[in-house]
């Protein structure tokens, strides 16, 4: 229902100056990989290009989907229960002053000491990914969607009140939208922070995804294959970020 | 906007009157209103004017059912307000527009709230839309592209969409230019004379409340009490002469300004 005139910009491509600076980065890199044994440092700490590029070939894309299908599920669950305990907590004070606290004391621990608890809980190893992923994602989901909520303007709720909507009409075609941009910011957070967490639960539990194949690449000290899963790490997070991105740019075009 | 009147397909519902009596309202140890007691006829235009925080707007979302009073009765019709209802529409002074809906869906939304189907409610909405003069080529515009004129227009349409019988404003200009405002003020009063709601408008210009209403309520500052309520005999149509030229117009203005500078 928009006029062709009214989009908005599209979104922001990788301009020139990053490339240049990658490029400048790959030279540099290459340039140390080179002098490293007239540098004194072991051949295999500073692999070339050409070695990390070797062992990208090697990567199993089923280490990558078993990662990126714990971090969309896990995320999944943690957005849903993110939403139901901040509505939960915008209608009822009571339980908005109970329950704050133990989110905040949840969101101050440590993601290690989830991870152990996780090992000393639960036998299960994916359960035990889950539960890390989703006791440190779904607080921070909570807070971001409760916050926006807090913060909808009070002309904009007295005038959807004033049509006297349902409880359910309230928030579907008010808070859902009004949210929105809060939504899609705390995904990108979330996108960020677990892919960061799931690779350490990968490395201390699980015997597959990239968190693993890290673990294996350290015991066998090679320093190209820890450089190639993270490089697929980083591209992972980038590409989830990017699609969020489009998203963003798809639903919130009203704000360009 | 000349033809307000005549786009005007859905026929208006028949203006009901509020009774306000013995209204109390404190917010905590702040006494907001006191013993408030006003009757408003049906199809009445009637402006509340005071200082400012002395409860206008308190008493205005009162009577909308958005703020609950703390004794005494309102009743707009014969419902006795214990929230809001479907004879009364808000405008607010700040739009309060979804800035994620387009002007259409935004004047929709009223109807979509009362399940009204899509077809229908897009008709109504365009009426709507056509009768605050916005028609053609904003339907699809976002609130962000509009001015405060056309957005405070788009708040009209919305109020009107859904045929209200009372319509009650919040300082609706008070964030429009001066020439939009007068401008805005005329198209206001051709459409009371089509449909003949019900008005109250809360305004801090005794101009406006003059050249708008029949009668204004004066309220005094916090407690917010009626301190005087002053007719305005000018005769109507007023929008279609230059009644603000006018000896009476300014010898009413100047009345109730003697009025307010007592209350300051």
């Amino acid at each position: 229902m928009i006029s062709p005139d009214l989009g908005g910009t599209p979104p922001a491509r990788l301009p020139r100056e990053a490339f240049v600076a990658l490029a400048v980065l790959a030279a540099l890199w290459e340039t140390l990989a080179r002098l490293s044994p007239a540098l004194g440092i072991p051949a295999f700490a500073v692999p070339s290009l050409v070695r990390i590029g070797e062992a990208l070939t090697k990567i199993t894309p089923l280490d990558v989907a078993v990662t990126l299908a714990r971090v969309l599920g896990a995320l999944a669950a943690s957005f849903a229960l993110g939403v139901a305990g901040a509505v939960v907590m915008y209608l009822s004070q009571t339980a908005d002053r109970y329950a704050k606290p133990i989110v905040r004391l949840l969101m101050a621990v440590p993601v290690v000491s989830w991870i152990l608890f996780a090992i000393l809980w639960f036998r299960w190893v994916e359960f035990r990914i889950g539960f890390v992923l989703v006791v440190v994602c779904a607080p921070v989901f909570l807070i971001d969607i409760l916050d926006a909520m807090k913060g909808v303007s009070r002309e904009l709720r007295e005038m959807v009140r004033s049509f006297r909507p349902t409880r359910v009409q309230f928030f579907v075609k008010l808070m859902l939208p009004a949210t929105l941009p809060a939504i899609l910011t705390s995904w990108k957070i979330n996108l960020s922070l677990a892919i960061r967490v799931v690779t350490i639960a990968e490395l201390v539990g699980a015997v597959t995804g990239i968190g693993h194949q890290l673990a294996v690449a350290q015991e066998l000290f090679s320093v190209a294959n820890v450089f190639a899963w993270t490089l697929v790490l980083v591209v992972l997070l980038f590409a989830l970020e990017a699609a969020v991105n489009w998203l963003e740019h798809r639903l919130l075009r009203w704000r360009t | 906007m000349a033809a307000l009147a005549a786009s005007a397909a859905a026929a208006p519902p028949a203006p009901v009157g509020i009774g306000i009596e013995g209204v109390h309202k404190s917010f905590g140890a702040v006494h907001a209103l006191v013993d408030i007691n006003i009757g408003v006829r049906a199809g009445e235009f009637l402006a509340l004017i005071g200082p400012s925080g002395c409860g206008k707007t308190t008493l205005l979302k009162s009577i909308a059912g958005l703020i609950p009073i703390d004794s005494g009765r309102i009743t707009v019709g014969e419902r006795v307000v214990t929230g809001p209802g479907p004879e009364c529409s808000v405008v607010f002074q700040d739009f309060a527009l979804m800035p994620w809906a387009t002007v259409q869906h935004n004047v929709e939304f009223g109807l979509l709230l009362r399940g009204v189907p899509a077809k229908e409610r897009a008709e109504t909405a365009r009426r709507a839309i056509a009768k605050v003069g916005l028609g053609g080529s904003f339907e699809y515009a976002y609130p962000s592209q509009l001015s405060g004129g056309m957005q405070q227009r788009v708040g009209l349409a919305r109020a009107l969409a859904v045929n209200p019988q009372v319509l009650l404003m919040d300082e609706p200009f008070a964030s429009i230019d001066e020439q939009t405002r007068r401008v805005f003020q005329d198209d206001l009063l051709r459409l009371w004379s089509a449909e003949r709601k019900t008005v109250v408008l809360v305004t801090h210009s005794m101009e406006e409340a003059i050249y708008l209403s029949d009668r204004v309520v004066v309220l005094s500052p916090r407690p917010g009490r009626v301190h005087q309520v002053l007719d305005v005999p000018l005769p109507r149509p007023r929008e279609s002469g230059d009644v603000r030229a006018t000896a009476d117009f300014a010898r009413m203005v100047d009345g109730l300004w003697q009025v307010l500078r007592k209350l300051q």
